[in-house]
């Protein structure tokens, strides 16, 4: 008798705290692509749960990019089904999700910038990527300043100081130099994107602001062209595919590379027995007294529209990413510069980074961030990456020219774009 | 009313299978025949009735689809030529009853099946790039071989999911192959062994026509396989299939159309070209099996 009174005593209170626990609690899931990105979130869920809301608790979950995006789609498509409530999107993807001119299935989030008072804050060249017809969908993480990464050891080395290159003839004069003594090393990885990030610098893209192709202008292909001569010349060379690319900076191949702020994270997560041995320049000019930045990638985060927790995703999100403290703390956790204005004059933006030799990223980002072009969304963007990505290998192995396999691109997208209209 | 409920109750007994068939895989079957014949575009626009014009745009405007066609016939042939005939050899070796250590063996042939596509080919992107890839430096760089470029030349992208395919399907070939030897009466080797057969006359003779069912279930499945490849190349060359989209296959294709541009309705209309495809061509295959057996 003993026995059935303690049972059913534990069986009693077992379904009186199964009722009473699940009362408050609020966990919402988001989804991003980037490790560093998911550490700061994780981070800014913490502190909000801290101090704003005790109840509140985020699921951040990683996925590899390609498969987060394509998820997205299909669970946006299908109403909602496993869609998280919060997601990072892609700059670069971001098109696909307003092919056929309908809605993206994310919240709009005009309300919450203009009426908290945010849209003067942040760069509006960066926020122009997730917007269409006025709406906004999204708010961009980082301001994606591109510079030159450089191995200081090897370029001071052989008596070369890439900070003072003013234009890309002062760099190649000396590359020339450093191949001649040693015709191992690489001073411009040549990566699938480069042309068009050297294309924005000039202040062009692959589509311009009206959304159509470019793709084919002169500027276009003379990039390209440029860049294949720098690779007869043995001074550029292409990237080596997947993690291979971090053991050709690892063994000393590769001794530069243009790149953005996100970069410098990426560097320091997959190669950090470098440390000390890089600095970054800002990017050599193609004439003087031109542009010494371009923009390359970007990631945006989202509310999803079928989210059960909008408000408080929102609220979350302006926590996180419309505050100087959360944009100082990316930049701390990731090197991301942020696009959020009144971040950029905080102190902490301006510490030494150890792995870049002491130097301070900040004021090498906040040098050149004003000057950083503008990048025109299109719903065909993703579309035309495809096409690319695959003729890229060909242009490269010069078995076919630039002007050919651009033109005959935007011509193949310019009749999509009819095929849908 | 007791005869009445022992009509239904036999029905009822295997419907959970059917009721889940008709949601799950019956409706999207019709609904995409459907839809196939529609312009849907993006994430919530509604689809908009175009009759024939995706098959059409299909086979006479879309050299991409042509060209995933070629690249995943090229890959069944490939599999068929080489993968069935080294199961088979494989078998033989295996069911010798010499063979020490044979339940290891087959164990060890059995892994590559069940290691997940996404896996495998993440590890064959590291053996195959160009200049720290194990095929490079280990196996051809000491026979004085050049670097190949694996996954940046066209030409070699599809020999190596060739390869890999190899490595991962020859083992379970050989398991069917083997259950098929085993199911060979003994007696019938003998025999032809005591009227002077020699052991390639007893292979051509006996051996081999024994074999044709299970040929014909490895031949089946290796096409259906083929015309399905996905995760391996999707993982190796990424999703645009590589240089030259030298390695996407059809679903590959499908997908991107699909799931990345969102074009449902002709995404559709390439599912259900790549399912003629395959049921003709597994037709063909059977007649010809079929007319091995008539002589």
């Amino acid at each position: 008798m003993k026995k059935l009174k303690a049972v059913l005593f534990l069986l009693i209170g077992s379904v009186l705290l199964s009722v009473a626990a699940p009362v408050a609690a609020q966990e919402l899931e988001l989804w991003t692509f980037v490790d560093t990105h998911a550490r700061w979130f994780q981070e800014q869920a913490e502190r909000y749960a801290e101090e704003v809301n005790a109840d509140f608790s985020l699921n951040v979950v990683q996925i590899a990019y390609g498969d987060m995006h394509d998820r997205l789609q299909i669970s946006i498509q299908s109403g909602g089904v496993g869609a998280p409530d919060i997601s990072d999107v892609e700059q670069g993807r971001f098109g696909g999700f307003l092919r056929g001119g309908g809605d993206p299935g994310f919240v709009e989030l005009n309300a919450l910038l203009d009426g908290g008072g945010h849209t003067e804050n942040l760069v509006s060249a960066r926020q122009a990527l997730y917007t269409s017809m006025g709406s906004v969908y999204g708010i961009e993480h980082a301001l994606t300043p591109v510079v030159l990464y450089y191995r200081a050891d090897v370029w001071e080395g052989a008596g070369f100081d890439p900070q003072e290159f003013v234009t890309w003839d002062d760099f190649v004069d000396a590359a020339r130099a450093i191949v001649a003594e040693n015709s191992d090393v690489v001073p411009l990885p040549i990566f699938e994107r480069l042309p068009v990030v050297l294309l924005r610098q000039q202040g062009a893209d692959w589509f311009n602001a009206d959304g159509e192709v470019t793709m084919d202008s002169a500027e276009s292909i003379a990039v390209m062209d440029w860049l294949l001569a720098l690779k007869d010349e043995g001074i550029a060379a292409q990237t080596p595919a997947g993690d291979a690319l971090w053991a050709a900076f690892k063994d000393g191949t590769m001794i530069s590379m243009v790149g953005a702020d996100w970069y410098g994270g990426f560097f320091k997560d997959n190669a950090p027995e470098l440390t000390g041995k890089w600095k970054a320049a800002p990017l050599p000019a193609f004439e003087e007294g031109g542009r010494r930045t371009s923009v390359y990638g970007g990631t945006g985060a989202t509310v999803v529209a079928t989210s059960d927790h909008v408000e408080e995703a929102l609220s979350f999100l302006e926590f996180a990413m419309l505050s100087i403290e959360g944009n100082v703390r990316r930049f701390e956790l990731t090197t991301l510069w942020p696009p959020y204005i009144p971040a950029m004059a905080d102190d902490r933006l301006h510490a030494a980074d150890e792995y870049f030799s002491g130097q301070d990223l900040g004021a090498l980002f906040a040098d050149v961030g004003p000057e950083a072009p503008p990048q025109w969304q299109s719903a065909f963007r993703s579309q035309l990456n495809s096409l690319y990505a695959a003729a890229f290998q060909d242009i490269i192995d010069g078995n076919r020219s630039p002007e050919e396999v651009f033109t005959e691109i935007a011509d193949t997208i310019r009749d999509e774009m009819e095929f849908e209209s | 009313m007791f005869g009445r409920g022992r009509k239904i109750a036999p029905y009822l007994f295997i419907s959970p299978f059917f009721v889940g068939y008709a949601i799950f895989f019956l409706y999207p079957v019709i609904q995409s025949l459907q839809l196939s014949f529609y312009r849907q575009v993006g994430l919530t626009n509604a689809p908009r009735f175009i009759g024939f014009d995706n098959y059409i745009r299909l086979v006479s405007k879309d050299a991409l689809f042509i060209k995933a066609l070629s690249n995943t016939t090229y890959y069944a042939l490939g599999s068929i030529l080489i993968i069935v005939p080294l199961a088979l050899l494989l078998a033989l070796i295996l069911h010798s009853p010499k063979l020490r250590f044979r339940e290891f063996f087959r164990f060890l042939y059995f892994t590559p099946n069940i290691t997940a596509g996404v896996v495998v080919g993440i590890i064959f992107g590291l053996v195959f790039e160009e200049q720290y890839g194990l095929v490079n430096n280990l196996l051809l760089a000491p026979l004085g071989i050049d670097n190949v470029r694996w996954l940046r030349d066209s030409r070699w992208i599809m020999p190596a999911v060739i390869l890999l395919g190899v490595w991962k399907w020859t083992g379970i070939n050989a398991i069917y192959f083997m259950v098929g030897l085993q199911n060979i009466p003994p007696e019938l080797k003998e025999a032809a062994r005591v009227d002077g057969a020699t052991r390639p006359q007893v292979f051509w003779h006996v051996t081999l026509p024994l074999l044709r069912p299970i040929l014909a279930f490895v031949l089946t499945v290796a096409i259906i396989g083929s015309y399905n490849l996905f995760a391996e190349p999707a993982i190796l060359v990424g999703p645009e299939g590589g240089p030259n989209n030298a390695g996407m296959t059809m679903t590959m294709y499908l997908y991107n159309r699909g799931f990345r541009e969102l074009k449902m309705g002709y995404a559709s209309a390439i599912g259900y070209s790549l399912a003629v495809i395959i049921l003709i061509l597994s037709v063909i295959q059977l007649i010809l099996i079929r007319a091995f057996r008539e002589d």
